[in-house]
């Protein structure tokens, strides 16, 4: 059976090679059937963009989706022989991307910086892969080099950006976050209270701004508060409130042992 | 990681290992790719290769993959980013 859907997908793509009129429709037919004939990275969809790039040798949306199923499936080279391509035939939209795709599939945070960086000269604009803008991701990626006067140089930018442009309460509970634990690992817990206190007034449940105040509270010898807190963040994780994100595990990802060895030793701390 | 020792190694790159893990939960079909930092191919000492292969093939509490209410086969990796000799980054 699935040989049969196999052989009528690849009839399929021959019919659509053969019946357009120009080579635009053409190229804009294949697209088609290649971003939806089958699942991402299935010989099908894979010939289709191959064909694609025959066609058109300098399609850079082609070599990008010809990219993608690699970058997913853990097989660095090939990813980057085609993303590189990507880039080259169109730089504006995918070079961007690609700083994307060294931060989280590669954990290589210098050469994210630095597409993320190219992008600032390659538009006028601020440019938003995968979502978010540049300066967004530019703050997790200095985060992830432990340079925290960079990263909350950009998380600053970032939130003074959205609040500017839709107000406070529009922007991503994630920056809050991530700015509150640059300051929280830079040693300033002042700060850091502020940003994990801004989290959690704009989103009741959030284990990870609530484990890490606990955090800041245990240095600050206020373990009472920080092992309810601990409790509260234990019930938060446990419902699925937790930073996280698909296909990788993101930056200071807690887990349920986290919250629960904090919790052993506030417990510990308190009966000493 | 605190199980992995660098026993004086200079490597840097990324060590990918690809296998499947079965519908019930039984990983196989191992596959190692090595690649510089720059993401070109390359070659690891056989010693980091042969201790990252050993641990990753000791993992065995995989759940299977659920897709349309049926457990099925499925790939998987574990890529070592190695600077130095050293596990700086187990991703994904």
């Amino acid at each position: 059976m699935e040989k049969l859907l196999k052989l009528f997908l690849s009839i399929a793509l021959i019919f659509l090679l053969f019946c357009c009129k120009s080579k635009e429709e053409k190229i804009e037919s294949i697209m088609k059937f290649g971003k939806h004939a089958d699942y991402q990275g299935s010989t099908t969809c894979m010939n289709a963009f191959a064909y694609l790039v025959e066609t058109d040798s300098t399609n850079a949306e082609a070599y990008r989706e010809l990219s993608i199923p690699y970058l997913k499936r853990g097989i660095p080279h090939n990813w980057k022989k085609w993303i590189d391509k990507a880039v080259r035939y169109d730089s504006i939209t995918w070079r961007p991307y690609r700083g994307y795709n060294y931060l989280w599939f590669y954990r290589d945070y210098k050469k994210a910086i630095a597409d993320f960086d190219a992008s600032d000269t390659l538009t006028t604009h601020l440019d938003y892969p995968q979502g978010h803008s540049v300066d967004f991701w530019r703050g997790i990626a200095y985060l992830g080099l432990k340079d925290y006067e960079n990263s909350i140089a950009y998380w600053n930018k970032h939130i003074a950006k959205e609040t500017m442009d839709s107000g406070e309460d529009w922007v991503e509970l994630e920056a809050f976050l991530y700015r509150g634990i640059a300051y929280f690992e830079s040693g300033n817990s002042q700060k850091a209270l502020e940003n994990f206190d801004k989290v959690i007034h704009y989103f009741k449940k959030s284990a990870d701004a609530k484990y890490y105040k606990a955090l800041v509270l245990k240095d600050i010898q206020k373990n009472k508060e920080a092992s309810q807190l601990v409790e509260d963040a234990i019930v938060d994780f446990k419902a699925g409130f937790y930073n996280n994100r698909p296909y990788v595990e993101t930056l200071r990802q807690i887990y349920l042992e986290d919250l629960e060895s904090l919790k052993k030793s506030l417990l510990s701390f308190r009966t000493k | 990681m605190k199980n992995y020792k660098n026993d004086g190694y200079s490597d840097s790159g990324y060590l990918n290992i690809r296998f499947v893990i079965n519908c019930k939960g039984e990983t196989g079909r191992y596959v190692i790719h090595e690649n510089d930092l720059s993401l070109s191919p390359k070659k690891f000492n056989p010693e980091i290769k042969k201790q990252l292969f050993e641990l990753t093939t000791q993992l065995n509490k995989w759940n299977p993959n659920f897709i349309r209410g049926k457990k099925v086969d499925s790939y998987m990796y574990i890529s070592y980013r190695i600077e130095n000799g050293e596990i700086i980054e187990i991703i994904p």
